[in-house]
C-alpha cells in the first residue's frame, strides 16, 4: 500500500519538477534581472582588492608562500570557491542576458507575463491534488503561507526567447549599421572599376583558336607542373602536318579540295614526282619544323584559291557567300553588348548610391550636432536650475548679484542660440531625409 | 592492511592538496584577466559609444570567454575538494566495519559534524541552462536509485517505542527483498542492532545543494510540507517551507508542526538544504515535533 502511495506522490512530483524546470531552465533561458542596457558597472564580480574581505580563506591561502593547504583549511575554502563560483555563474547569465539584448531589441513583456500566470495555475493544481491525494489537512490555516502577493513572487522565471531570432537580428545588424568612411572608399573603388573601359578584343578565326588555344593550354599545363609533352606534342605534330596543313584551311571547301585531290593524296603518300605540291610539301615542311604551319596553311590556303579563281573554277563571290555566318561571334558580340549595358546601368546605380551614402554621412553629422545641441541644452538647463537654487538659498543676500537682468538674459541669449540651432539642424536633417526617400 | 590503506589515501589527499594549491593560483589569474576585461568593457561603455557597437559586442564576448575560462578553474578546484572529501569518506566506511564497536563519537560531535557535511555538501553549479540533476536540493531521486553504502538517508525506524523518520547511513541493501541495512546515525542507539527496512521507508538525503539564484526551481517553494531535521535532534519532523534560502550558504526557514503552540506551527527554524526531503503525505509519519516525548501508540514495521 504504502508502496502505491509513494509512487504515485513521486510520479506527481516528478512531473511537476519536470514542467516546472522545462519552463524554467529550457536552454533558451534568460535572466530575469538583467541590468540596463548600458550599464556595465553593477557586473557581479568580486574584484581582487575585496579578496581580503569577501573571500578571506582564498585570499589567506593564495599569500601563504608554503605551498601547503591544511585539511582544516578546506571548509572555508570551499566555502570562497563556492561564492565565486555563484559570482560567476551570475556573471555569466547577466553577459548572457546582456548580450542577448544587444542582439534582440525586443521586449518579451507579454510572453513573460503569460507564462507566469501558466505555472501559478500549475501550481494551484499541484497543492490541490496533494491534499486530495494525501487527505492531509494542515491543522492550522495555512492560507497565511499561500499569501497570493508572494506566492506570485516565488517562481523565479526567465522568459524563453529564441535563439534563432537571435541569430536573424544579428544577421542583420551589420546591415543597419551606420555607414562609415569604409564603406564610402569600398563605393568608390567599385565605381572606379566599374568605368574602366573593357578593352579586349576577339580574335579572328583561325590562328588563335586552331593553335595558340593549345598552346596556351600546353604551357599551363607546364606551369602546373606537368611536362607532358613538349616531346610528344612534337611527335603527333610532325606525324599529323599534313592533316594539320589541312586542317588549318579556313575554308571548309578548301579543306574538302585538299583531302579529295588525288595529287595531294600522292604529296601524302610519297614524294615520288616532283609536281608542285611535292615541292611545296618540302618548302613548307621544312617551315614546318619551325612551328610554323599555320602561316604556311593559310599561305597556301590562299595560293590554292588563286589558282583556283585563275582557272575559272570558282569566282570571287561564291568564295565570300561560301564563308558560313558566324554565330559564336554574333552571340559573344551581344552579350558583350549586355555586359556592357548592364555595367553602364550597375555605374549609375553606384553613383547614385553614393551620393545617398554622401547624404546620409551628412545626415549622421548632423544628428551628432544636434546630439551635441541637446547635450548643450541641458547642460544650461542644469546651470540655469542650480544658479536658481543658489539664489534662493541665498535670498536676500545676494539675489540680485546672483540672479540679476544680466545673468537672466545671458540665459536667455544662450538659450534662444541653442534653440535656433537646433530648429536650423532639424530641418536640414528633414530636408536630407526627404531627399533619401526620394532616392 | 589498514595502515597501507590508510597511507595511500593520505597520499592521495596529500596530492589533491598540492594540486589545489596550484589551482588557487590559476584561479587568481584568470579572474585577474576576466576583471581586466570587465574594466575595458566598463570604460568602452561610459565613452557611450553606445552597447550596440560591433566593439562592445566583441568585448562582451571576450569577457564571456573569461568567465568561462575562470569557471572551468574553479569547477576543477572544487572537484579536488570533494574528491578529498570523497577519499576520507570512503576511509571513514571501512574504518567502521572494520572497527565498528570502539568507535564512540559524543553526541555533540556528531551535531557538529551534520551541521558541517550540510555546509560543505557539493554546490551543483551548472553550465547556463543546465537542469538541476536528482538528488540536487528539492529534485527527488530517480524511482529506481539506490542509495550507496554510506549515505545519508531518512529511514523510517522504530526507535524505543514507536516509529520514526530518522537520520541513518545505509550499511547494505538487498535487491532480491528491496530492503535496506540502515544503522541510526547516532551509535548508541544501535544497540539493539541494525534496521533492516524496505526501499519505501527510506528516502535518500540530497547529494548536491541547489543554488537559489541559478537553480531556484530545485528547491521547495513556501507552503510545501517536508520533513526536516529538528534542530539539535537526528530525527525528522512535518514542516512547512516558510522561506526557502536566499542564498547557496542560507538554509530554509520551516515552521515544524507542533501542536504544542496555539497556531499549531513552531516558530521558524534555520534547517540546511541537505536535511529537508519532501514529505511523503500517504507514508504514516511521524507524531508532530513536540509530541515525541509524550506519544505513546507506535507503529509495526511491516
Amino acid at each position: 500500500m504504502s508502496t502505491y502511495k509513494r509512487s504515485s506522490y513521486s510520479s506527481k512530483g516528478g512531473k511537476f519538477n519536470n514542467n516546472v524546470r522545462d519552463i524554467l531552465l529550457s536552454p533558451t533561458d534568460k535572466p530575469e534581472a538583467v541590468a540596463d542596457i548600458k550599464d556595465f558597472s553593477n557586473v557581479p564580480i568580486i574584484k581582487q582588492v575585496e579578496n581580503a574581505r569577501s573571500l578571506p580563506k582564498y585570499t589567506s591561502l593564495l599569500c601563504r608562500g608554503d605551498r601547503t593547504i591544511a585539511m582544516d583549511d578546506l571548509d572555508l575554502l570551499q566555502q570562497d570557491l563556492e561564492k565565486l563560483m555563484c559570482i560567476n555563474a551570475s556573471r555569466t547569465k547577466f553577459f548572457l542576458g546582456e548580450y542577448t539584448r544587444t542582439n534582440q531589441k525586443e521586449p518579451n513583456n507579454a510572453k513573460k507575463g503569460r507564462h507566469k500566470t501558466s505555472l501559478k495555475r500549475k501550481r494551484t493544481d499541484i497543492k490541490g491534488t496533494d491534499r486530495s491525494d494525501g487527505g492531509h489537512v494542515l491543522k492550522k490555516d495555512p492560507s497565511r503561507f499561500y499569501n497570493e502577493t508572494v506566492y506570485q513572487e516565488i517562481p523565479k522565471i526567465s522568459t524563453p526567447k529564441s535563439y534563432n531570432s537571435d541569430k536573424f537580428w544579428a544577421s542583420l545588424e551589420p546591415y543597419c549599421a551606420p555607414i562609415n568612411k569604409d564603406d564610402i572608399a569600398f563605393l568608390d573603388t567599385l565605381i572606379q572599376e566599374l568605368s574602366k573601359e573593357i578593352d579586349r578584343k576577339i580574335p579572328e578565326i583561325g590562328e588563335h583558336y586552331a593553335t595558340s588555344w593549345s598552346e596556351e593550354t600546353i604551357i599551363d599545363e607546364q606551369n602546373s607542373g606537368k611536362f607532358p609533352s613538349k616531346k610528344t606534342a612534337s611527335i603527333d605534330f610532325k606525324k599529323n602536318d599534313l592533316f594539320s596543313l589541312v586542317e588549318s584551311f579556313g575554308k571548309q571547301f578548301c579543306q574538302k579540295l585538299a583531302c579529295e585531290n588525288p595529287a595531294l593524296n600522292v604529296f601524302k603518300k610519297s614524294t615520288e614526282n616532283g609536281n608542285r605540291l611535292d615541292k611545296l610539301k618540302e618548302l613548307d615542311l621544312s617551315k614546318l619544323k619551325h612551328n610554323n604551319v599555320q602561316k604556311v596553311g593559310a599561305c597556301l590556303e590562299k595560293r590554292l584559291l588563286k589558282n583556283l579563281i585563275e582557272h575559272g573554277i570558282l569566282r570571287e563571290d561564291e568564295i565570300s557567300k561560301d564563308s558560313p555566318e558566324d554565330e559564336i561571334l554574333t552571340e559573344i558580340q551581344a552579350c558583350e553588348k549586355e555586359l556592357i549595358a548592364v555595367n553602364e546601368y550597375n555605374t549609375e546605380e553606384l553613383n547614385k548610391m553614393k551620393a545617398a551614402v554622401m547624404n546620409d554621412v551628412h545626415c549622421n553629422q548632423l544628428k551628432d550636432d544636434l546630439d551635441k545641441i541637446d547635450k548643450e541644452v541641458l547642460d544650461l538647463y542644469n546651470n540655469i536650475m542650480v544658479t536658481r537654487k543658489k539664489a534662493l538659498q541665498e535670498e536676500g543676500k545676494h539675489y540680485d548679484k546672483i540672479f540679476s537682468q544680466s545673468s537672466v538674459n545671458e540665459f536667455e541669449r544662450k538659450a534662444n542660440a541653442l534653440l535656433r540651432q537646433q530648429h536650423v539642424l532639424n530641418r536640414e536633417i528633414n530636408s536630407s531625409r526627404d531627399m533619401a526617400m526620394l532616392y | 592492511m589498514p595502515f597501507t590503506a590508510d597511507s595511500v589515501a593520505v597520499q592521495q589527499v596529500q596530492e589533491r592538496l598540492e594540486s589545489l594549491y596550484s589551482l588557487i593560483h590559476d584561479i587568481e589569474k584568470k579572474r585577474a584577466q576576466c576583471e581586466q576585461g570587465l574594466n575595458t568593457l566598463q570604460r568602452n561603455s561610459i565613452e557611450d559609444k553606445g552597447p550596440n557597437t560591433q566593439k562592445s559586442r566583441s568585448l562582451i564576448k571576450n569577457v564571456m570567454a573569461q568567465t568561462d575560462a575562470e569557471r572551468e578553474v574553479i569547477q576543477k578546484a572544487l572537484q579536488k575538494i570533494y574528491e578529498i572529501r570523497n577519499i576520507i569518506n570512503e576511509r571513514r566506511i571501512q574504518a567502521r566495519t572494520s572497527a565498528a564497536k570502539k568507535e564512540s563519537i559524543r553526541r555533540g560531535t556528531w551535531m557538529k559534524m551534520l551541521l558541517s557535511s550540510a555546509q560543505t555538501l557539493p554546490l551543483f553549479i551548472g553550465k547556463v541552462g543546465e537542469k538541476a540533476p536528482p538528488l540536487c536540493g528539492a529534485v527527488p531521486a530517480e524511482r529506481n536509485y539506490i542509495a550507496k553504502v554510506g549515505d545519508t538517508v531518512v529511514a523510517f525506524a522504530k526507535l524505543v517505542e514507536k516509529e520514526n523518520w530518522i537520520l541513518a547511513e545505509v550499511v547494505s541493501y538487498n535487491p532480491n527483498t528491496a530492503k535496506y541495512e540502515v544503522d541510526d546515525i547516532l551509535r548508541e542507539q544501535n544497540q539493539k542492532g541494525r534496521h533492516t527496512l524496505s526501499k519505501s521507508r527510506v528516502i535518500p538525503l540530497p547529494l548536491m545543494r541547489a543554488n537559489p539564484e541559478i537553480n531556484p526551481e530545485a528547491l521547495f517553494p513556501q507552503g510545501k510540507l517536508v520533513l526536516a531535521l529538528f534542530p539539535q535532534t537526528t530525527c525528522f519532523y512535518q514542516a512547512i517551507v516558510n522561506k526557502p534560502p536566499a542564498t547557496h550558504t542560507d538554509g530554509y526557514e520551516v515552521l515544524f508542526e507542533d501542536p504544542s503552540y496555539p497556531e499549531g506551527y513552531s516558530p521558524p527554524c534555520t534547517v540546511a538544504q541537505r536535511y529537508i526531503v519532501a514529505c511523503k503525505h500517504k507514508m504514516k509519519v511521524s507524531a508532530s515535533a513536540a509530541s515525541t516525548s509524550q506519544a505513546g501508540s507506535s507503529d509495526s514495521e511491516s
